[in-house]
């Protein structure tokens, strides 16, 4: 799936993946602006199903989203459903719904 | 126990009477070292045991504490470190608060671990350090320079430049006792909380000037610290989490901020980004490669992380400026209504060297303005002075009359919390402070509900356990959800003990984003003790728990634990939108207190809870 720097309409029986800024690092970019895919939503779908997808082509990406020992999100980057923080309108095991979009945010280490 | 210091400590305390003029140093014991460190743990001890309740912020009996710690000047990153420790003016408690830069190693090169500063001087001077040679100094030719214009000053008197000499100073702020006054040094260096310079400023210090000394450290494994230094290093570069933080220091922090609803904008009326704003702008390479810029490193530091810049553009295009932290970016521009990069980055290097607490001052302003705009201040008030939202040059204006405590000013200049109640009526509602005195770091918490919480039960006047760094080290999950009160509570006082540590060792906090394990293994080899996790979060905890019981004693109780109207308000937009802190803040009090180990109704240390962290002595002052 190539990768565009700006964000094009999502179409039916997809979903959008944003990844924001430092997190582009694992996928190739230079850990700015941003990049988006259009993910393909298959039947059956949830957030954490979808995420295993894109991470699986990105094994950068793949090594910093999840915790090698419980399988589930590690500590260093935030996932967001429709703006939302997971947990608060989805878990990883919601299902996802065409023009859903997930955001992925690098972990906030403030000064 | 040894019957020496591990040479990685100068060995000495160095003390200064400022009323007697008279200055002597005390050594320090193994038993001392093993126990308190450096930092905020030798700190809190000398608060605890020479500041008693008596002794207001700003009573000449009050302490300030400059310590560094055992790793400070040793070859390994972000060694220049320096903690302040003081009973603070904007709490009139405890105060823990950290600048990097080079104070920690010129110290310890000149022969001392810690200056501790008492009493007052008659007239102002400045504290001069070169090995053997400590002075009282006349400041007088210093008062009224800023601090850039101080460290300029007194580089021309002495003859020396560059890393030579570290200059530590109150700036304007410091002599006028602003509320949040801080103490900067080494050009960009700032330990700004709890109005820790107001304190330098009582004490009629200008500055304290430390020649790079001659005196040397040394380790008990060289091989063992260098290659644990190694792997930090190694880790910093490498780690997902850090590798931003090793190439852009908090810069990152806007963006992501922005998408979390924990950027604050305009005093916290909303969370959205205004139209128009580029964001791209200020993703961390757009806020570091927009500009002309080149490293300032502190001592022994590999991390692409500070940096001065030029103005590109602007009323003020050409000057030299230090980069924002996140911090600057945030109180020096989003809380104020200011998206133009340039203009926060120069508004941001007007208040280092005016010498306040970037933080405080971005509430400060926003209210102002916020009252401004909804007529609860008027231009009169505020002398002529129109201040709006995102008008860099007014905030400056205004940050001037602070400073120097002209008109309005005088008020604004005693914090945002005090200044707000001076004002009271609909303006008061539109304040963000603690009860007890002191305001959040930049973010807009109302979406980050683990640090409000930290901020409101804290007892150095500001955060405590900090965002969670490693957290699964401790026991705690990988993530939670930030909006469950269990889960918040439970993770922030389970980190405790962490962020004491960090800050008793001389280092910076972005070079100690380890495991505990591995700053443990530094520590090890630097000093030959067996120092393992578990030594580091007993001695964590019972730091934390000793800044505590000071507090306690100075009055400060869990009712003043509670952020004011507006920082617990709900937010109206953005992504955090309607989640409500308010309605689980007892909850989440009661989970934090039973977490640590702490009296909900008193807010003591529970006498287990102190005996189980060796503070048994204490009990008695605090519960009998």
């Amino acid at each position: 799936m190539p990768a565009s720097e700006v964000a094009s309409a999502t179409v039916s029986g997809q979903v959008e993946i944003e990844v924001v800024a430092w997190v582009t690092k694992f996928v190739g970019g230079d850990g700015s602006t941003r990049k988006v895919y259009q993910e393909p939503l298959q039947a059956g779908d949830t957030v954490r199903t979808t995420l295993r997808r894109l991470s699986g082509r990105f094994p950068q990406l793949h090594k910093a989203l999840w915790d090698p020992d419980t399988g589930n999100l590690a500590e260093h980057i935030e996932v967001l459903v429709n703006d939302a923080v997971l947990d608060i309108t989805h878990t990883l095991e919601s299902p996802l719904q065409p023009g859903d979009r997930l955001a992925l945010i690098g972990q906030y280490l403030g000064g | 126990m040894a019957a020496t210091v591990p040479s990685c400590y100068a060995g000495k305390i160095l003390r200064v009477d400022l009323t007697t003029q008279h200055i002597w140093t005390e050594p320090w014991t193994p038993e001392m070292a093993r126990t308190y460190l450096g930092g905020v743990g030798i700190g809190a001890k000398i608060l605890w045991e020479e500041v008693p309740p008596e002794v207001t912020w700003d009573h000449p009996d009050n302490r300030l504490v400059l310590a560094t710690g055992p790793l400070a000047g040793l070859p390994a990153w972000g060694t220049g470190g320096l903690t302040v420790v003081t009973r603070g003016a904007l709490t009139n408690g405890a105060t823990n608060t950290q600048a990097n830069g080079f104070f920690g190693a010129n110290l310890k090169y000149s022969g001392y671990d810690a200056i501790v500063l008492q009493g007052q001087a008659p007239q102002w001077v400045y504290l001069y350090i070169h090995d053997d040679t400590v002075e009282l100094r006349d400041a007088s030719a210093l008062l009224g320079k800023d601090t850039w214009e101080t460290q300029q000053a007194l580089e021309q008197t002495l003859n020396l430049t560059g890393h030579q000499l570290s200059v530590y100073t109150s700036g304007i702020a410091g002599e006028n006792q602003v509320r949040f006054a801080a103490i900067h040094g080494d050009y960009g260096h700032v330990a700004s909380k709890n109005g820790c310079g107001a304190v330098l400023g009582n004490k009629r210090v200008k500055a304290v000037a430390i020649v790079r000394g001659s005196k040397a450290l040394g380790v008990n494994d060289p091989r063992g610290l260098w290659l644990a230094a190694e792997e930090i290093a190694h880790d910093l570069r490498t780690n997902p989490s850090t590798q931003s933080l090793y190439q852009y220091g908090t810069l990152p922090g806007v963006v992501g901020l922005s998408r979390l609803g924990a950027l604050p904008i305009k005093n916290y009326t909303t969370n959205v980004v205004p139209e128009g704003v580029d964001m791209e702008q200020w993703t961390a390479s757009g806020l570091r490669h927009g500009f002309d810029h080149r490293g300032h490193q502190c001592n022994g530091c590999g991390m692409h992380h500070c940096h001065t810049q030029v103005l590109g553009s602007g009323p003020h295009q050409g000057e030299i400026v230090d980069e924002p932290e996140y911090e600057g970016w945030s109180g020096a521009g989003w809380a104020t209504g200011c998206t133009d990069p340039v203009a926060v980055s120069w508004l941001n290097t007007q208040l280092d060297r005016a010498c306040v607490d970037v933080n405080e001052f971005g509430w400060l302003m926003g209210w102002v303005m916020e009252c401004q705009e909804k007529g609860y201040i008027t231009k009169e008030q505020l002398g002529g002075l129109e201040v709006k939202w995102g008008d860099a040059e007014a905030a400056n204006a205004l940050l001037q009359m602070i400073i120097r405590r002209e008109g309005f000013g005088n008020i604004l200049a005693e914090g945002v919390k005090r200044a707000s109640e001076i004002v009271g009526g609909p303006a008061a509602d539109c304040a963000i402070y603690t009860l007890k005195g002191d305001s959040p770091r930049g973010h807009d918490h109302r979406a980050r509900w683990e640090e409000m919480l930290d901020t409101c039960t804290g007892s150095g006047g500001t955060i405590d356990s900090g965002p969670p760094v490693q957290q699964t080290e401790m026991g705690q999950p990988a993530r939670i959800n930030p909006f469950d009160p269990v889960a918040v509570a439970t993770m922030v006082g389970g980190t405790r003990g962490r962020r004491q540590f960090e800050d008793s060792l001389g280092t910076c906090i972005f070079t100690t984003r380890t495991t505990l394990a591995m700053l443990c293994r530094v520590l090890s080899a630097a000093t030959g003790w067996e120092f393992g996790k578990d030594d580091a979060v007993a001695f964590g905890r019972r730091t934390a728990a000793l800044m505590r019981a000071f507090n306690v004693r100075c009055g400060i109780t869990p009712d003043l634990e509670k952020p004011s109207k507006r920082y617990g308000s709900i937010p109206v937009d953005g992504p955090a939108k309607g989640q409500d802190v308010g309605q689980h803040w007892e909850q989440m009090i009661n989970v934090w207190y039973e977490t640590v180990g702490y009296d909900r109704e008193t807010g003591k240390p529970l006498p287990a809870t102190l005996q189980e962290l060796g503070l048994e002595d204490l009990i008695p002052t605090l519960w009998d």
